[in-house]
């Protein structure tokens, strides 16, 4: 349900179609509707259910002045200076902290970064020591896809900041989705993103958390890999050498992506990338995720990356896209999403030769959009 | 200021409070602001120069409108010592009648400022609800806990912090619900401000605020 993708869009505007039905009339519509779609239906009759109960919810008038901040203690709100950087605006928020839009303070102001403040609570003096390890690796990545690691340091109150190459775009499902993009280009799209992963992984650099958030597609259609190697230095994988699964699960940056060796706290690889990579391809084809969480407690995150099986794209895409999965595209995927390191494709390249041998075949020549939505 | 918070005495609201309107208290702002100073003037070219697509001044524009409402919102909460609530429609439209020169504006421009105060709105409550030291437990998620009354503020906060993330991912299918959403429950405003701050049409954001209310509901209590 929280996947991105024409899935939701398709749930969200039968939703609202159904909304101006008379109750007793929605079961048939959504019969005709829905018929042979038994996902799309289980979600557009849960909103439904949803809308009923929801009367009252979030209706207050305006948040209480009780629930305000208190004087002079935010940092990074807009014109507060953060090493060199002077904050201009928020632009997102994650499970890592705040990202904003900033300039040189020094009066460069046509320099704008992005600048990442992470949040507090996370071992700041052991992310500081793992960043100044990092970055000469990290600073080195130089690649047309990756956003560059500008700069980074820790603050007078010992919050770790980074600021990285600002990129403007949409994330690599919302453009295809926007777009209406058919199969073959949501494929070629992800082989950029291979590449990119393919070039850093030379460098001995893994990027850990990689999500459709961290891949940016431009105005002008060039991929960005966002982040590349900060989730190393910020989540800590090996130094408490804790054989705790449930508390390695709480540390997980982005539950929905990670790698079971992730969870488990087992070193991650190079394989570790490809089993993203397998979770943002299926994303980018099905609309769903391969990995849903109901919710996102250690005990639900290690059930559902540990334990159970993906279900193949080909049978929770959208009708239209089925057959153009069915087998290879299937094969590929499901393989990227071995629970075992082992068994996955041992590199991105390998990983990407497959789906560049995909993407030649026959079938897609003589049917050059078989995805094609729209 | 975060003790008095804490008091069960500042967690009653009264139920619908009239915008611009704080009963029974001095308003902190008489309306006597709203004639032009310098600050006002200068917001107002900034607001300006917005409206015609200038980046840099949408910037400005937030910053200077987050700091206003930050600084009008510890106004009252130095008020709220005497037993006064006041609910952040009010320190919107507070901010506004002090910010702008109502002489220089069209109805477009006041939509505009609602809108981008909105934003500056949610941030300034997510970073409190963070700073409060809320953190996402899991479990099941409490839909009491946003409404107002006898609920402890920590868990509010929590409440609030899911609301803000689940938003955050609603922005991704549908950029424009967010907004909606953003307008409504962050800052407080009317549907028909709500409509204005958006730029479309009443019918419109009724819309697509019972959408959003049903994907949050699911999303937040499923």
């Amino acid at each position: 349900m929280t996947g991105a993708g024409y899935q939701w869009d398709e749930a969200d505007r039968l939703f609202d179609e159904a909304l101006d039905l008379p109750p007793g009339e929605r079961e048939r519509w959504l019969d005709r509707r829905c018929a042979g779609r038994p996902a799309l239906r289980r979600q557009v009759e849960s909103l439904l259910r949803a809308d009923a109960a929801a009367t009252g919810f979030l209706e207050v008038e305006g948040r209480r002045v009780a629930d305000l901040p208190a004087e002079g203690a935010e940092r990074g709100a807009a014109g507060h200076e953060i090493g060199p950087y002077r904050v201009v605006r928020e632009l997102a928020r994650g499970g890592m902290g705040v990202v904003y839009l900033a300039g040189r303070a020094d009066g460069q102001p046509d320099q704008r970064v992005a600048l990442k403040l992470v949040r507090k609570g996370l071992d700041s003096d052991r992310i500081h020591r793992r960043f100044l390890a990092e970055r000469r690796i990290l600073g080195r990545l130089d690649h047309r896809n990756i956003a560059r690691l500008l700069d980074g340091g820790i603050t007078d109150d010992g919050q770790p900041w980074f600021a990285m190459e600002f990129v403007e775009g949409s994330t690599i499902v919302a453009h295809s989705d926007a777009r209406g993009l058919g199969v073959p280009d949501r494929l070629r799209l992800l082989l950029e993103v291979c590449a990119a992963v393919h070039y850093a992984h030379g460098r001995l650099v893994i990027h850990r958390d990689l999500k459709p958030g961290n891949i940016l597609v431009t105005a002008d259609g060039r991929v960005k890999l966002l982040d590349f190697g900060i989730a190393k230095v910020v989540e800590g994988d090996d130094e408490a050498g804790t054989q705790n699964v449930t508390r390695t699960a709480d540390r997980i940056l982005t539950p929905e992506y990670a790698a079971p060796e992730q969870v488990r706290g087992e070193p991650v690889t190079a394989a570790t990338d490809v089993y993203a990579l397998g979770v943002v391809l299926y994303e980018l084809l099905t609309g769903r995720r391969a990995q849903p969480l109901a919710r996102r407690t250690p005990t639900e995150i290690v059930k559902a990356v540990l334990l159970s099986r993906p279900q193949p794209p080909s049978t929770v895409a959208p009708g239209e896209r089925q057959a153009a999965l069915r087998g290879e595209l299937d094969a590929i995927v499901l393989r990227a999403l071995e629970k075992e390191p082992g068994r996955r494709h041992q590199t991105v390249a390998a990983l990407a030769d497959e789906i560049g041998r995909c993407l030649d075949s026959v079938h897609y020549r003589d049917n050059p959009h078989p995805g094609r939505t729209s | 200021m975060r003790r008095s918070g804490r008091n069960p005495a500042t967690l009653v609201l009264p139920a619908r409070r009239p915008a611009r309107m704080f009963a029974g208290a001095t308003p902190l702002l008489s309306m006597s602001d709203s004639v032009p100073t310098p600050v006002s003037a200068a917001i107002t070219e900034v607001l300006l120069q917005a409206r015609d697509g200038d980046r840099e001044a949408v910037d400005r524009l937030f910053g200077q409108v987050y700091d206003e409402l930050r600084r009008v919102a510890h106004r009252a909460l130095r008020g709220e010592l005497t037993g006064h609530t006041l609910s952040t429609t009010g320190l919107v439209h507070e901010a506004y009648f002090k910010l702008v020169d109502q002489t220089r504006v069209e109805w477009q421009d006041r939509g505009h400022f609602f809108g981008v105060a909105s934003r500056a709105m949610r941030q300034i409550l997510v970073e409190y609800a963070r700073r409060r030291g809320a953190v996402k437990r899991g479990g099941q998620f409490r839909a009491v806990a946003l409404e107002e009354g006898l609920v402890p503020a920590e868990e509010r906060a929590e409440a609030l912090l899911a609301v803000d993330e689940a938003l955050t991912r609603l922005a991704e299918h549908d950029p424009a619900m967010a907004r909606v959403v953003e307008c409504r429950f962050f800052a407080g405003l009317s549907e028909e401000e709500t409509a204005e701050a958006t730029g479309t049409s009443l019918r419109t954001v009724q819309r697509q605020w019972r959408r959003a209310k049903a994907w949050l509901y699911e999303e937040l209590t499923g």
